[in-house]
């Protein structure tokens, strides 16, 4: 209930936040009622997350501060009480009642899966890991980690705060109402030029898309970012409408927070920039857009340059002078360069594949893609045509100037990303989804009734087929939330290596050890001080090709590291390396295994039986008395 | 050019084109789902206690 009720404080934190700054540009007359509560809580979730960051930093996050950010927050809520005045029931139409039975099931899948523990490998890894070892700390500490330390990380600061004022539980409420967003502003700004009836149905088609299911309940940020994304290009569309330079700071917030993020946020930024430019005709509005970026997105951009030299660390290594004492060197930099080059594209950057990716993605995707069964769906390419036929029937109408704006956007990140992007998976696109939706659905409304009959159908079909999707996705969820199902049997069930954080809590003390982990989808779960020791992000502990282990053992003693965690069996994230130096360290009687777990593997949480495995992770001691290692 | 209007039955082109569209939807959701025909069984025992 405690959590309940926190979800609704800070969802009205968010509204409040998101209006005070619509205000601030003299942007609300310009929406309807829906807009201003759906752009409010969008961009006042960017603001929370915002606001957070400096009382961090100045290690300030007590309760007392944060709910006193909250409450501050909520003030804004005076400026939305315009949209609330006035409104009147409408009864509501077959079709409508049908759509909202869809959203209630969808929401209610949801729900399950907010009322769960969380399970989902990256939320445990640092989406929901570093709000906890934050909290612990009462605020932000630097952590030389590529990809997930030093990186944007404007959504999980709103997390820090859920989980500050309340539990797991608020936390994982707070990720279901926030995973909501993109689909509230997407209805909302469709209804500008469609009826209720296409507007609900494109919120409800997105928002039962594979990759929404998957990740919009978890901590993972992509279906978060897609409010940022619409927002912004909603907002450059209107600043070519109206001219008024509002719109381009408020666009410039939004890319803002979207680059605050998540790294592709910075192509987003540019791309729209690029737009608000050409949209207004006016070098000034860019200026504005570039100020509102800077000033809602530098943050975490700053704070890394401030401790490596490095804003986008480690991606310029190579041409930036890093400061003394970071912990990266030419090694790791080549480690992480190869294994990144290796695994994360699966089709040449060429102008053939920018086209055919989507095709390939959708219908034969390689595995790298995650576009399977975790993708963005069929509906982009099946409303491909139907979306150009619609372009060409009102090429003479506001509405196709608008969607086109919105489209160019869309495209122009998405060439810009397929191009020069560090990775092909789809879930890097999810942003840009909600943008095609409302293209597709403000110019296939008025198709003529052959074509929106095909279409419809097509929609009802996908509608069919994705509500499944979540039947079956939801259904793991059921006996935990009936009680019928503990929380230990539920994680052992959808965690890899689960029974090793048990283990793990139950025989070391938070007091006197620490353990370094290769695996990522634990650290949320331990309650023992660990060190992430992946081997291809992070040099404290060097584990790269070329590592030595005199080197090792010696950063090791530096960050307190007491036992070590091996678990060879899980190739992703256990090099040979560190396999080869433990076996070494037990040789020169450094370590000891002091225990081996048998532990359950598998490839997917909703479907186990596609791949899954008995295995060990083993647990060896450190043990200096008795090394030899300094003796050679 | 004009594309015909598949409002208007008047003319074998604008069936032709409302035909297409069919074919169209019903082709591309086809050949989305059968990457997934593999899953067959295992969704069918999903939910099975």
């Amino acid at each position: 209930m405690t959590a309940c009720l926190l979800t609704l404080v800070l969802s009205a934190a968010a509204l409040g936040a998101g209006a005070t700054i619509l205000r601030l540009f003299h942007i609300l007359p310009d929406l309807s009622p829906a807009e201003r509560c759906t752009w409010s809580f969008g961009l006042g979730f960017g603001v929370l997350g915002w606001l957070i960051f400096p009382l961090g930093i100045a290690m300030l996050w007590t309760p007392k501060i944060m709910w006193s950010v909250v409450v501050t927050a909520m003030s804004g809520l005076w400026f939305l009480r315009s949209a609330f005045t006035g409104l009147r029931a409408q009864r509501p139409s077959r079709t409508v009642l049908v759509l909202l039975g869809a959203l209630l099931l969808l929401a209610f899948g949801d729900f399950l899966e907010a009322v769960a523990p969380p399970a989902d490998a990256d939320s445990m890894a640092y989406h929901f890991f570093l709000p906890k070892l934050f909290l612990q700390g009462q605020g932000i500490h630097f952590i030389p980690r590529a990809v997930d330390g030093a990186a944007p990380l404007l959504p999980q600061m709103t997390y820090a705060l859920a989980l500050g004022l309340g539990d797991e539980l608020a936390l994982t409420l707070w990720c279901f109402v926030t995973g909501w967003g993109a689909a509230a502003i997407l209805y909302s700004v469709a209804r500008r030029y469609v009826s209720i009836e296409w507007a609900l149905a494109a919120a409800i088609l997105y928002q039962s898309t594979p990759a929404i299911l998957y990740g919009a309940g978890t901590g993972q940020v992509e279906g978060r970012i897609a409010m940022f994304a619409l927002v912004a290009a909603v907002c450059v569309a209107d600043l070519w409408r109206t001219r008024r330079l509002g719109f381009a700071a408020i666009a410039g917030v939004a890319a803002g927070f979207y680059a605050a993020s998540k790294y592709p946020g910075l192509l987003f930024a540019v791309i729209s920039g690029v737009a608000v430019i050409l949209a207004s005709g006016r070098i000034l509005a860019g200026a504005v857009f570039g100020l509102a970026v800077i000033v809602a997105g530098g943050q975490w951009y700053a704070w890394n340059a401030w401790h490596t030299g490095d804003p986008v660390f480690p991606l310029l290594y190579e041409l930036l002078p890093y400061h003394s004492g970071v912990s990266w060197n030419d090694l790791q930099h080549a480690h992480f360069k190869e294994a990144f080059a290796g695994t994360e594209k699966a089709v040449s950057t060429n102008l053939f594949w920018l086209l055919a990716y989507p095709l390939k993605a959708t219908f034969f995707p390689a595995p790298i893609f995650e576009a399977g069964r975790t993708g963005l769906g069929i509906l982009p390419i099946l409303a491909l045509p139907f979306t150009a036929f619609g372009f060409w029937r009102t090429r003479h109408q506001a509405k196709s100037h608008f969607s086109l704006i919105v489209f160019t956007i869309a495209v122009g990140v998405y060439a810009t990303w397929f191009l020069w992007g560090p990775s092909q998976r789809v879930r890097h696109l999810l942003p840009l989804l909600p943008l095609g939706f409302l293209v597709g659905t403000v110019l296939t409304a008025e198709l003529p009734a052959a074509f929106r009959r095909a279409l419809a159908a097509g929609a009802v079909v996908v509608l069919v087929v994705q509500l499944g999707g979540q039947a079956v996705f939801s259904h793991k969820y059921v006996n935990v939330v009936r009680g019928k199902e503990s929380r230990a049997s539920f994680l052992e069930r959808n965690v890899n290596s689960f029974a090793t954080a048990q283990w793990v809590n139950t025989n070391l003390s938070p007091a006197h050890h620490r353990i370094l982990v290769p695996m990522r989808q634990l650290n949320y779960l331990f309650d023992v001080p660990i060190f992430y020791g992946n081997h291809q992000l992070q040099a404290e502990i060097e584990i790269h090709r070329g590592a030595r282990l005199p080197t090792f053992w010696q950063q090791m003693q530096q960050h307190g590291v007491t036992h070590l965690l091996d678990n060879r069996t899980d190739a992703e994230s256990t090099s040979d390396i560190y396999t080869r130096f433990i076996r070494a360290l037990q040789n020169m009687n450094c370590t000891r295994l002091i225990q081996s777990i048998e532990v359950r593997r598998f490839g997917s949480r909703t479907l186990p039986q596609l791949e899954q495995s008995a295995a060990f992770d083993e647990v060896y001691e450190l043990t200096p008395a008795s090394c030899t290692l300094g003796r050679l | 050019m004009r594309l015909p209007d598949p409002e208007s039955r008047s003319t074998d082109a604008a069936k032709y084109v409302a035909v297409l569209a069919w074919v169209w939807v019903s082709g591309t959701i086809a050949m989305y789902l059968y990457q997934f025909i593999d899953l067959g069984p295992i969704l069918l025992t999903a939910f099975m206690p």
